[in-house]
């Protein structure tokens, strides 16, 4: 062991075969190495021979006098001084004082002795199997702070604060070659192969609140939009709109005999308004068109344009939760949970395609989606409409009117011939009067255009029904009740009716076809559509250009850093592989046993090594140095990978790396397999105090121990992390309850301190002191 | 004058020999730097650092060694040599010549390690570079990319093997290199097994158009832009990439051949004119002249490597036959008599027994 050391709060001095005159030096060594570990309340480990604890009196002294150390324990190790006076340890009285424990250790290697039945000693291994020294196994388990201050407690109950210990004990440790295997398996596991195509379209982790720079829902929560409500757009929009809806509503208005005969529902206006709801439709398709294009620049808006659009109604108030710290900060997050979730080259695919998905396209890629709607299919339609669509030679229309001019003349004597003729008369008036508006819509006015429109088909079918009518009445002349006054008012109304209705029809499925022609119900939606493409078009392309530009460089970079630290740990991983190659079986045997737990661990301090790699890759990117990302990446990843090995070769898998992350999320290293079968920790642990434990003195110097209930101390100890294998194994047992847990080490056991008989410990003062009393 | 056989760094001064693009003998004082043969290449590159304060070069060569392993890389490099003189006649003064296309400045096919001379490429190439370039860079690339294509297609020539490897990066311009696979329009190409070549370009009997081109250069862009390479079979996947990678390459690797859209379409998509530089016109005869020339001296050395046939061994004297019969006669007649007496003897042995 070494002379000077220090481990997590305990400082250790071997004064064993070492001149005393270097022993002051090699205590401020002990004292300077515990500072260097950062610990200031120094407990301190003192090894030293049995024989020689008066010759180094000074030294004690100088040591408790110092106020450096708190607390000490003094390992002296040798035979009993005198063994026939039962004399075990010749020491000061400095060696007695408060906080100080005296532990002897008579043998090195020990005896195992059953305490309870004293019956014959058997040879340490019938204790300690795994072949370890159960010196070595005490010293390592007192160099914990939390042991170290328990047995100081305990001894300071003993007698004559001084005792011998006995100890059984466990090691969750793993060797070496063993590790570096697992490590090298680690580092493969973590960096991973290229990804397919499948696997990176998959996508990653989602930019939390980033996801409209990347193509994601374009709704905003609290956001007013791109555009201003008042601005010149929004205006052309509205008006557009309102002349579609209007033209439409006035196309619905010329249906039925209101529309035929009211001069103002079918008249010029409505064809006036059609046409302007299609010069508007065009006007609104040519003003997006144009700002597309002007704003047109795959990358950051430069001034004079974001002064032409602004002047345009575009608006560039900060979008909540868009700049470039927050966007950093999401790609942080994300890239940091991926580490270790995903294999680095398989992220660095994934910020590849946020990259792809986040660069900015131009607004006048979104012309062709404005084109798709077709509007100005629409407009031209509507600007020169298509004339009403009112069938020439109806014929349900004409057979109507024969019928109804029939029904009106078939009453006999005069009554029948001046209703028919009325009613034919009536007919052909409202007939031309369609006619007439359908010719205007045409251009053309004159009677002979009307005449060409079939006024003459309706006139002969009028004529026809009047003629037939007349002939049936001439037939039923002798039957007086048809000249009744009831039946010439009901056929009179029948006809009215009848005629009334076939004019309404012909007239208004003539509307109704022009409004289909028209489409004007398809116009507003068009208008409605091409209003979502600007808005996304400025959105994305012009007010969240920057953002988008800057997340695409930012992925980029970042995959590069990704990657290039995805190859140094592999270039590390093959200049090592000689050292991992020994433990190849040792390894297959650990998977098998573990599945995986130890790739696992050790992935995890590699997944944390990356991600301590790429940290300061964040720093340069929120200041803006993107082409700097990647400085350093590769040597920074090879460094932490040398510091991992040393650490593995160092304290093995007690404890994490110092670039491993901590906080909630960080857990204790923990292993079950390493400390052995099922159920042996809780076996080692809850040992009886008074069993079979190695007691570390020579059988004949049992002798000189005072066992018994008052005699007797016992600490068990073992690490934090495996609290559920010692507890959860087995039935409770209130040895148990004692445990002291500790926050690091790989040990685990039980301390058995037995006190030495009186008179065992002679405490002498130096020469110069002729005082001396036996204890 | 040292040949090109030279492999180390060699700080002396020597004089080049060799021809320019037209033919005309070119002398340059140049001092050599070592060889490099990239892996898999079928040609050796070397800097010439100018001594003459003229510009730097690129020397390219078939080394011995190499000739003998692969005898086709002579065909490659005449090749190579053929097309960058088509393209040096055609962009030659007073036109200015493409920055997006590697440029001719000498050669010399004729002897033992035939060798091109070239301006220096420029940057580095794409193989590996997708994620150092960021989104201003890459529609630069993209863009000049481009035009080296239209570059090349206007003069009726097809690179026919566009990779990342094959196209060089500066941060400003890309720069088109390797013309070895090059062809012109309608030439029979040699088959390709990557998927960087256009699925037609794979399948045997392949004649060289600009379609292919067309996918090469959207293989390059894809991979720089996703930094994914392109599938050994089948095209790549747009559907969850990026709009502008979508809307750039829509149909080049859907189409076939005959309908994907020309590199002037997918300049227009990058809201570029698709104009292409000013050369000479395929149809002047001094174009036209330049390049008969080159073919004819191309055609005369491949018939002075063709071997001399083996002349008829000359008639024997008479003397010397005559001798020659008689001793074939006389051989005739010992084996015979041989023959005779062993059997005679082998007959009174059996007598005798």
């Amino acid at each position: 062991m070494s002379e000077a050391t220090s481990d997590a709060g305990v400082a250790l001095l071997s004064l064993r075969a070492a001149p005393t005159e270097l022993a002051r030096e090699r205590f401020e060594a002990a004292l300077a190495a515990a500072s260097r570990a950062g610990d200031d309340a120094c407990r301190l480990l003192l090894i030293d021979d049995a024989a020689r604890l008066g010759e180094h009196h000074d030294l004690f002294e100088t040591i408790l006098a110092s106020r450096r150390v708190d607390s000490m324990i003094c390992l002296a190790i040798g035979p009993p001084v005198d063994r026939p006076q039962g004399q075990a340890l010749r020491a000061t009285p400095v060696l007695t004082v408060e906080s100080v424990a005296l532990l002897w250790v008579g043998d090195e290697s020990g005896v195992a002795w059953r305490m309870d039945t004293r019956g014959a000693v058997r040879p340490p291994e019938a204790v300690q199997t795994d072949g370890s020294q159960p010196l070595s196994r005490l010293v390592a388990a007192l160099l914990t702070a939390e042991v170290f201050d328990h047995v100081v407690a305990a001894v300071a109950q003993l007698p004559n604060r001084a005792a011998n210990p006995g100890l059984r004990t466990a090691a969750g440790q793993l060797d070496l070659a063993t590790l570096l295997a697992g490590h090298a398996q680690a580092i493969a596991m973590v960096t991973g192969r290229d990804a397919d195509e499948p696997t990176i379209e998959r996508g990653g982790p989602s930019l939390e609140n980033c996801e409209l720079l990347v193509g994601g829902d374009t709704v905003l929560p609290g956001y007013a939009g791109p555009l201003r409500p008042d601005s010149p757009l929004v205006r052309l929009r509205a008006e557009s709109e309102r002349s579609c809806r209007e033209a439409d509503r006035l196309v619905r208005q010329m249906a039925g005999l209101s529309g035929l005969v009211r001069p103002a529902r079918s008249g010029p206006g409505v064809l006036a308004a059609v046409s302007t709801a299609g010069r508007r439709l065009g006007e609104y398709h040519d003003a997006l068109t144009d700002v597309l294009e002007l704003g047109d620049s795959a990358g950051t808006v430069d001034s004079s344009r974001r002064i032409e659009l602004e002047r345009q109604g575009v608006c560039w108030d900060p979008v909540p939760g868009l700049n470039r710290l927050t966007i950093v900060a999401r790609l942080q997050s994300a890239v940091d949970g991926a580490i270790g979730r995903y294999p680095l080259r398989t992220l660095a695919s994934w910020l590849l395609l946020v990259s792809d998905r986040a660069m900015p396209q131009g607004s006048a890629a979104h012309l062709d989606r404005l084109d798709r709607l077709n509007p100005m299919a629409t407009a031209p339609r509507l600007s020169s409409p298509p004339p009403l669509p009112l069938a020439a030679v109806p014929a349900p229309a004409l057979a109507a009117v024969a019928t109804g001019c029939l029904l009106a003349g078939v009453v006999p004597g005069w009554w029948g011939a001046v209703a028919g003729g009325v009613f034919a008369v009536l007919w052909l008036v409202m007939v031309t009067v369609a006619y007439r508006r359908e010719a205007a819509q045409r251009g053309e006015r004159s009677a002979r255009a009307v005449l060409r429109s079939g006024l003459l088909a309706h006139a002969g079918a009028a004529l026809a029904g009047l003629a037939a009518g007349r002939a049936v009445a001439v037939a039923l002349a002798p039957t007086p009740l048809l000249s009744t006054v009831p039946v010439r008012v009901a056929t009179a109304a029948a006809a009215a009716a009848l005629l009334g209705f076939a004019l309404s029809r012909w007239w208004s499925a003539a509307v109704h076809q022009w409004r289909t022609q028209l489409r004007l119900d398809r116009a507003v939606r068009v208008i409605a559509a091409q209003d979502a493409i600007l808005r996304e078009a400025a959105l994305r392309e012009w007010v969240l250009a920057g953002q988008r530009s800057f997340l695409s460089d930012a992925a980029r970079a970042m995959a590069g850093a990704v990657r290039e630290v995805a190859e140094s740990l592999d270039g590390w991983r093959e200049r090592h592989a000689s050292d991992a190659d020994a433990a190849a079986a040792p390894v297959a045997t650990l998977d098998r046993d573990a599945v995986g737990d130890l790739q696992s661990l050790l992935a995890e301090d590699v997944a944390d090594a990356a991600r301590a790699t790429l940290a300061p890759c964040w720093e340069v990117l929120r200041s803006g140095a993107l082409d700097r990302v990647r400085l350093g990446v590769a040597e920074d990843a090879e460094a932490l990978m040398d510091q991992h090995r040393q650490h593995l070769a160092r304290q093995n898998i007690d404890q994490r790396p110092p670039f491993a992350r901590r906080g909630d999320d960080a857990r204790s290293p923990r292993l079950a397999q390493a400390w052995g079968p099922p159920g042996h920790l809780a076996e080692v642990v809850g040992a009886a105090s008074d069993g079979l434990l190695v007691q570390l003195c020579a059988a004949e110097d049992l002798q000189l121990l005072e066992p018994g209930r008052w005699g007797t101390q016992a600490v068990r100890f073992a690490p934090r992390s495996t609290q559920d294998l010692v507890l959860d194994h087995g039935p409770r047992d209130a040895r148990l309850d004692d445990v002291v847990w500790t926050g690091s080490g790989h040990l685990a056991g039980v301390i058995r301190l037995v006190a030495l008989r009186a008179g065992a410990v002679e405490l002498i003062w130096p020469e110069e002191a002729p005082d001396a009393h036996r204890l | 004058m040292p040949t090109a056989s030279d492999r180390g760094l060699d700080t002396a001064v020597h004089q080049l020999r060799c021809s320019d693009p037209h033919g005309r003998p070119l002398t340059r004082t140049v001092r050599f730097g070592p060889w490099h043969t990239p892996a898999g290449a079928l040609a050796s590159v070397r800097p010439v650092t100018a001594a003459d304060g003229g510009p730097d070069l690129a020397q390219k060569a078939v080394l011995t060694d190499l000739g003998r392993r692969a005898g086709y890389a002579y065909e490659m490099l005449e090749n190579e040599a053929r097309i960058a003189a088509r393209l040096s006649h055609r962009y030659d003064s007073p036109y200015a010549y493409p920055p997006e296309l590697v440029r001719l400045v000498g050669y010399d096919l004729d002897g033992e390690e035939p060798f091109l001379l070239f301006a220096p490429p420029r940057g580095v190439s794409l193989a590996g570079a997708a994620a150092d370039l960021h989104s201003a860079a890459l529609r630069q690339l993209e863009e000049s990319l481009l035009r080296g294509v239209l570059a090349l297609a206007s003069s009726q020539v097809v690179h026919g093997a566009l990779t990342p490897q094959t196209v060089r990066w500066d941060g400003q311009c890309a720069q088109i290199t390797e013309l070895g696979y090059a062809r012109l329009t309608g030439e029979e190409s040699p088959p390709q097994t990557t998927g960087w070549a256009a699925p037609e370009q794979r399948a045997g009997g392949h004649r060289a158009r600009l379609a292919d081109d067309v996918w090469g250069a959207g293989a390059v862009i894809y991979h720089v832009v996703t930094g994914a390479p392109m599938p050994a079979t089948g095209a790549p996947r747009l559907t969850n990439r990026g709009e502008a990678l979508r809307a750039l390459l829509d149909g080049v690797f859907t189409e076939p051949a005959e309908r994907r859209p020309d590199v002037a379409t997918l300049l227009r998509r990058l809201r570029v004119e698709p104009s292409p530089p000013d050369g000479a016109a395929l149809t002047d005869p001094a174009f036209a002249a330049g390049g008969h020339a080159f073919d004819e001296r191309l055609a005369r050395k491949r018939a002075s490597l063709r071997p001399a046939p083996t002349p008829a061994p000359p008639p024997l004297p008479r003397r010397r036959r005559s001798w020659l019969w008689g001793g074939a006669t006389a051989l005739l007649l010992v084996t015979l008599g041989v023959m005779s007496m062993a059997s005679g003897v082998g007959a009174l042995l059996a007598v005798a027994a």
